[in-house]
């Protein structure tokens, strides 16, 4: 995190814009972290770190195009979620039908019965089984990274109602796991903790698609 | 639900998902850095960003334009049906003297012989007819002035809509 004595994301970004090599390095050095951690969770597998090479390299190539209407972070996490989705899309074996997307109004498709392998798993792989994707992402961004709801709605392509019902639903499944979690913990059933699978490996790499668009 | 047990579930629920996404937060990448590096400094620099001022977007320009064009089209053909619906208006009646008629010295006859009297026309005095002059002319001539004011007001919304765009970008 810069400190209140160095500039912030945008001010590197607007300087960037100016010509400023070294500025939009230090972009990079900030924001490679956060963006290769979100990226590998729905991204195929072994390539995030591409992702996130070709994120920061279409965001240079747009640089004119920020016009700081929204923090360079989610301008940036934008490019690459849709990115990472057009990936999964190349990656899909031809013919399979992509899962439909979670649909404003309507519930995603049914949490899997918690088996008792479920029930000791973390709660980050619950997510990955029981949410869709956007959804996953919508959790993922507001509780890792930190982002406001008109945000992440950027970043996802959805309204900020939208992405508060997103949130909402989300929790209640969530808390729901928690409480099976924590009731594990008490009993000592809890598994060593150990890297929890990503969404994509959660899910068989049949991450939903909804249409992405190119910055 | 109670507002404090909601809130303390939320506080457990994001410890645990921030603890665990913590567990594997993925280091710097120097050899990922390069890599980034080397990539954007072979692309071609960017164009700067265009001028806050000159900022319109394409599709803004285009629905400015369609507006003005709309409506100097609607005040044009406004100006067609009203000089119509003028032209059909029915002229100011003509001035007919009344005829008296005169009760017939002959003796009464069979009222039903009587043929009727023609009816009474009024005749308009002075200040009507002057009033229903200038009505005419009035209506007749109402849109010319704003058909003026149109013309002005589409011209000053055409000249800040600029027709200078910035180059296109290929992404």
């Amino acid at each position: 995190m810069p400190s209140s004595a160095s500039p912030t994301d945008e001010e590197l970004a607007r300087r960037a814009q100016a010509g400023c090599m070294a500025s939009f390095e230090e972009l990079v050095r900030r924001l490679q972290g956060p963006l290769v951690h979100f990226l590998r969770q729905t991204a195929p597998p072994d390539e995030a770190d591409d992702l996130a090479q070709d994120t920061f390299l279409r965001a240079y190539e747009n640089l004119h195009r920020y016009n700081g209407s929204s923090r360079f972070g989610t301008w940036l996490f934008t490019i690459g979620r849709r990115l990472c989705l057009n990936a999964n899309r190349r990656a899909r074996p031809a013919g399979e039908a992509p899962l439909p997307d979670a649909v404003e109004g309507h519930d995603p498709s049914p949490p899997q019965v918690a088996s008792e392998r479920e029930r000791h798993a973390r709660l980050w792989q619950v997510a990955a089984r029981s949410l869709s994707e956007p959804e996953y992402s919508v959790v993922w961004l507001h509780y890792v990274e930190g982002m406001a709801t008109a945000e992440i709605g950027r970043v996802v392509g959805r309204s900020r109602v939208a992405v508060k019902t997103m949130l909402f639903r989300s929790r209640r499944k969530l808390m729901e796991a928690l409480d099976e979690l924590e009731q594990d913990d008490r009993r000592g059933r809890r598994p060593p903790l150990a890297a929890p699978p990503t969404h994509k490996a959660a899910t068989g790499g049949r991450a939903e698609l909804p249409g992405g668009v190119e910055p | 639900m109670n507002p404090n047990k909601s809130n303390e579930k939320e506080a457990r629920l994001h410890a645990r998902l921030t603890a665990e996404a913590a567990v594997d937060r993925p280091e710097f990448s120097e050899r990922l850095h390069r890599r980034i590096m080397q990539s954007v400094s072979a692309a071609p620099r960017p164009p700067a960003p265009a001028p806050a001022r000159r900022r319109v977007a394409l599709g803004f320009g285009l629905a400015g334009l369609a507006a003005s064009a709309a409506l100097v089209l609607g005040v044009w053909l406004a100006r067609g049906v009203d000089q119509d619906s003028t032209a059909e208006q029915p002229s100011p009646p003509r001035l007919t003297r009344d005829v008296a008629v005169e009760p017939s010295p002959e003796p009464a006859l069979d009222p039903r012989d009587v043929p009727e009297a023609s009816p009474a026309v009024a005749t308009p005095p002075d200040a009507d007819r002057v009033a229903a002059l200038v009505d005419t002319t009035f209506t007749g001539s109402q849109w010319a002035y704003l058909d003026h004011d149109i013309r002005l007001m589409a011209g000053m919304v055409l000249d800040h809509i600029p027709f200078e765009f910035p180059e296109a970008d290929a992404p």
